[in-house]
């Protein structure tokens, strides 16, 4: 495969007593769509949340590139190129939808507070081209016709889709989706695979998601790793963690067929 | 049919205005006459609370059967009456003032309706209070009672938009009533008729050409014509508006006085008089073609000078027929000017784009004409009053850059405004600093010695800059200490910032520098020399407040453009998001600390050009003007007008700081109507009068998609 994008070494986070991600050992290839699975309370969110620099971890080091970013803000760790969904939807609710693009586009303007009082020539070429390219985003998303409605007042799969594309407007390396199907049908989850497998295509990303849908994860996934109780208990191809007796054990603690006819 | 809600309304209704007339508020309402010797303001407030009463009962059942919101409104406002007539009586039955001490100073003649009777029926020769509880001004009571539920029931019937044309134009009236006794103008009801038959004949003759052709006129040949026509006025008010006309048997009776604007002519200005005229008829001309916001700004703007002659004649004070033109004129203006509007849009606009540019340097050109010539009609205490508002306005507006945009909720604001202020008062007031080194005791030195003495001191304009940097600076090292709180913790210790520069301003170890208590005077009226008009020069000097007014029209300005640029922008869009989510907005790249400390900044500056300019106002600086009152009155205004939304938060300035000042018997109840208002807004509307309008992008967005080629689809 390809080089190595992301490689977290024996990362672990304490909340007091509590060991919610325990020396955990991550690798992440580009161009890959990898999958985090466990059981709830198993540590993905925070350990999502290790990445992305809203928590730093005790111990490890997580290396982007080849350059180490555990401790880094997690404003400097997007400006590296990693973009984030959240679990819960988290959008900008009383700004519409075209503008959550433009402040995910943040990072790549340059307007100074100064240019934009007085209107500087490029500082206003800049904004028409960042508006130009936020509507493009919002059409790929499928949201053409809502860039003036205000987020919160978006149907819940809109919501989910602009938050992808918020994402997106990063033009991130690395794109970290957190249950991106979460409370959507099994129609809306098809959508939603596919659209996830045509960002891998389209805009050659890496992507790294957490997902409770098996069906989703087992059938575009690269690599599949699972966590339990904070520790990573299991990673591989769909097929062989499928089998791995261990994540059987972690799911159910009985017969493998049950758990996935279950799942599915 | 009839439901429980309306007893509870009647009754809540009622307990606020037994509240209000322990309070005492009605006896000073009653001095304040809307229509004198008819209608006082407190006449106005309690039909509109009875009004508003039944209303409030009718309006949920308005979609069932016609009489079902009738009868609801008239329970509730039955109930209202009854209730009172017994609490009336209940009042002169036993003597109640051991328990509510207040009523000991409280003329009963309030709660009776004393006053409302006398509007009601009976002449006016009840002027004994005691008359006024007599069994007939009851029954007349409870009868007024159910008649304003009645009509209030009748009022929900209506289509809302007739509803609100009615209810604004009667707040407008009262308003205007309030006002009249202090416009102190420059132009009589002749002038506004002759500067309105101006506007509508070349308005009416532009209309007439343009639908008639299917090629429109070239646009010089329209303005000529307008301006032709306005000449032509301007010619027949010379020959007709003469003093003999406006006499007994003159042909202008009952007009009031001759316009004031022929004296110009009789200066020898007669040029000036045609072009005055020409100009309003070339605006006339081109307005059936403009976009609808210039077309219908300048036709209120006509409204309001027929409205301000009318005034004027009416004298300083309002007869009840002028009051009655006002309301049917306004009525008229709110209801017809934005239908024809909207046929001007459908019918002229041929060149949009152009058009819309010229038509929007027409109503720049009109609003600014208006701005500069405001203050010739304004009285002394119009303009003070105006002052007030736009300093206010001009607060809220850098105190949104904190709360409304960055989501810091900010109670230390006066402390910007105090360092603005500070900043010019010791640079350009008497003190240890300017006066080299001698401290200075104000009440024991004269003008001419401190002209003699303090030499350091620099002129207003060159403090300005000064007092904004510095204050800008130091809201900015506040704010660092402070980034990483949130809330309610960041509005804590904010509010000590704000105390702790008062105290500083207080203190006795600075009095040489800042004065103490005392504070610093005199601080120089701002003067500007114009080298022009022969070897003299003209001094322009902003010492009254009719000159001030320019000084706060440019801060005020400067504040609208920096912060309406900002809040557009890449810097206003990381301010919103860190409002809504910093967590987020974080996650995208922003950088929060560098975020929050250019709102602090931003606000700040602003808070120090208001500020500076107040100190320039008042020619003294003192800590009591300074104090956490301040800050209270500037967030409560940016909270009640819309956070976030620049015209909200001058909307907000105008009812806060407007209202009370407008009501100026009010002033002791300020803070009750204050707080009253701000819960009731905060009931009803909690986002504010005018809550900002999210920006449309899409279509520009859309249109710069559109030409490329190889744009998606």
């Amino acid at each position: 495969m390809g080089d190595l994008l992301l490689h977290a070494m024996t990362i672990t986070k304490r909340f007091g007593g509590l060991t919610a991600v325990n020396a955990v050992e991550l690798k992440i290839e580009r161009g890959m769509i990898a999958s985090l699975i466990g059981p709830n309370g198993a540590g993905k969110t925070t350990f999502f949340n290790c990445i992305t620099g809203f928590y730093t971890p005790e111990e490890g080091r997580i290396m982007f590139n080849n350059r180490d970013i555990r401790g880094l803000r997690t404003d400097q760790i997007a400006h590296r190129g990693i973009a984030r969904t959240y679990q819960n939807i988290r959008l900008f609710g009383a700004m519409t939808a075209l503008e959550n693009i433009l402040v995910g586009m943040h990072i790549h303007l340059k307007a100074t507070p100064i240019g934009s009082i007085f209107g500087f020539g490029h500082t206003r070429r800049e904004e028409r081209e960042a508006l130009k390219e936020a509507y493009r985003l919002l059409e790929f998303v499928g949201l053409g016709d809502k860039g003036d409605l205000l987020a919160s007042n978006l149907a819940y799969g809109f919501q989910r889709r602009l938050e992808v594309a918020r994402a997106l407007a990063l033009k991130p390396q690395l794109l970290l989706l957190d249950e991106p199907t979460a409370g959507m049908n099994p129609q809306e989850t098809d959508e939603m695979m596919e659209f996830i497998r045509n960002l891998r295509d389209k805009l050659n990303l890496t992507i790294f998601l957490i997902e409770h849908d098996m069906k989703l994860v087992m059938s575009i996934s690269d690599q599949v790793s699972v966590m339990d109780y904070g520790t990573k208990i299991s990673e591989g191809t769909p097929a062989y963690v499928q089998k791995d007796p261990a994540v059987i054990k972690a799911y159910l603690g009985s017969a493998p067929e049950e758990v996935l006819s279950e799942q599915a | 049919m009839i439901k429980k809600s309306t007893f509870q309304r009647g009754i809540l209704a009622l307990g606020i205005i037994l509240l209000l007339t322990l309070t005492g508020i009605f006896n000073t309402f009653e001095r304040q006459q809307v229509i004198p010797d008819q209608l006082s303001l407190n006449t106005v407030i309690i039909i509109a609370m009875v009004g508003m009463t039944g209303y409030a009962c009718a309006y949920p059942l308005r979609n069932q059967k016609p009489l079902v919101p009738m009868v609801n409104a008239i329970i509730a406002t039955l109930a209202i009456g009854v209730m009172w007539v017994g609490l009336v009586w209940l009042y002169e039955t036993i003597d109640m003032r051991f328990i509510f001490q207040n009523l000991k100073g409280v003329n009963p003649s309030p709660l009776t309706f004393g006053e409302m009777i006398r509007f009601i029926a009976v002449p006016a020769t009840e002027t004994d209070p005691a008359l006024a509880v007599e069994l007939g001004g009851l029954v007349k009571l409870i009868i007024f009672c159910a008649m304003m539920g009645a009509v209030s029931g009748f009022a929900v019937l209506l289509s809302l938009r007739l509803q609100l044309i009615v209810a604004v134009s009667a707040v407008l009236t009262v308003v205007l009533a309030l006002i009249s006794t202090k416009i102190n103008g420059i132009i009589t009801l002749p002038d506004a008729l002759a500067f309105a038959i101006a506007f509508s004949l070349a308005y009416v003759a532009s209309w007439l050409i343009n639908t008639r052709r299917t090629d429109p006129l070239p646009q010089w040949l329209l303005m000529s014509i307008g301006a032709l026509i306005g000449a032509f006025v301007a010619l027949a008010l010379l020959f007709i508006g003469t003093e003999d006309a406006f006499k007994r048997d003159g042909i202008l009776r009952g007009l009031g006085t001759a316009p004031l604007i022929i004296d110009m002519g009789a200066r020898g200005l007669i040029g000036g008089l045609f072009g005055v005229f020409a100009l309003t008829g070339l605006a006339g001309a081109l307005a059936p073609k403009a976009e609808r916001l210039s077309h219908n700004t300048s036709l209120y703007f006509i409204l309001a000078l027929v409205i301000l002659g009318l005034l004027n004649t009416a004298g300083r004070k309002l007869p009840l027929e002028t009051a009655l033109i006002i309301f049917g004129l306004l009525v008229v203006g709110i209801a017809f000017i934005p239908t024809l509007g909207k046929k001007a849009d459908g019918q002229f606009i041929q060149l949009a784009q152009r058009g819309k540019l010229q038509s929007r340097g027409i109503f720049l050109f009109v609003l600014a004409g208006v701005v500069l010539v405001a203050p010739q009609f304004m009285g002394v205490s119009l303009a003070n009053n105006i002052n007030l508002i736009i300093l206010y306005a001009m607060l809220g507006i850098g105190l949104n850059v904190m709360i409304g945009y960055a989501g810091l909720l900010d109670l230390g604001f006066v402390a910007s405004i105090a360092i603005g202020a500070y900043t010019v008062g010791i640079l350009t007031g008497p003190n240890i600093l300017t006066c080299n080194g001698v401290a200075i005791n104000p009440n024991l030195i004269t003008l001419d010695e401190i002209n003699q003495l303090c030499t350091g001191r620099i002129d207003f304009w060159g403090a300005l800059p000064l007092a904004v940097i510095f204050s800008a600076v130091t809201g900015m090292l506040l704010g660092v200490p402070v980034l990483g709180l949130r809330g309610d913790y960041l509005a804590i210790v904010t509010l000590g910032f704000g105390e702790i520069i008062n105290r500083i301003i207080y203190s006795d170890k600075f009095k040489p520098l800042m004065g103490g208590a005392q504070g610093l005077s005199p601080i120089p009226v701002p003067e500007i020399f114009l080298p022009v008009g022969g070897e003299e020069g003209v001094n322009l000097v902003f010492g009254n407040a009719t000159s001030v007014f320019y000084l706060y029209i440019f801060a005020i300005l400067i504040a609208i453009f920096v912060t309406y640029r900002l809040s557009i922008s890449r810097q206003g869009r990381s301010w919103r998001a860190i409002r809504a989510d910093e967590d987020v907005a974080e996650a995208m790249g922003i950088h929060t600390v560098r975020t929050k400390l250019m709102a602090f900044m931003v606000s700040s500056a602003i808070g120090g050009l208001g500020g500076a300019i107040l100190a320039a106002q008042l020619q003294s600086v003192t800590p009591e003007n300074y104090k956490l009152a301040f800050s209270i009155n500037v967030l409560a205004l940016v909270i009640i007008g819309g956070m976030g939304s620049i015209p909200g938060v001058i909307l907000g300035a105008v009812v806060l700081a407007g209202l009370p000042e407008l009501l100026r018997e009010l002033e002791s109840y300020r803070l009750l109507a204050f707080g009253g208002l701000l819960v009731l807004v905060m009931l009803v509307k909690s986002e504010g009068l005018l809550p900002p309008a999210p920006p449309r992008l899409s279509e520009q967005a859309r249109l710069l998609t559109q030409p490329e080629p190889t744009g998606t689809d």
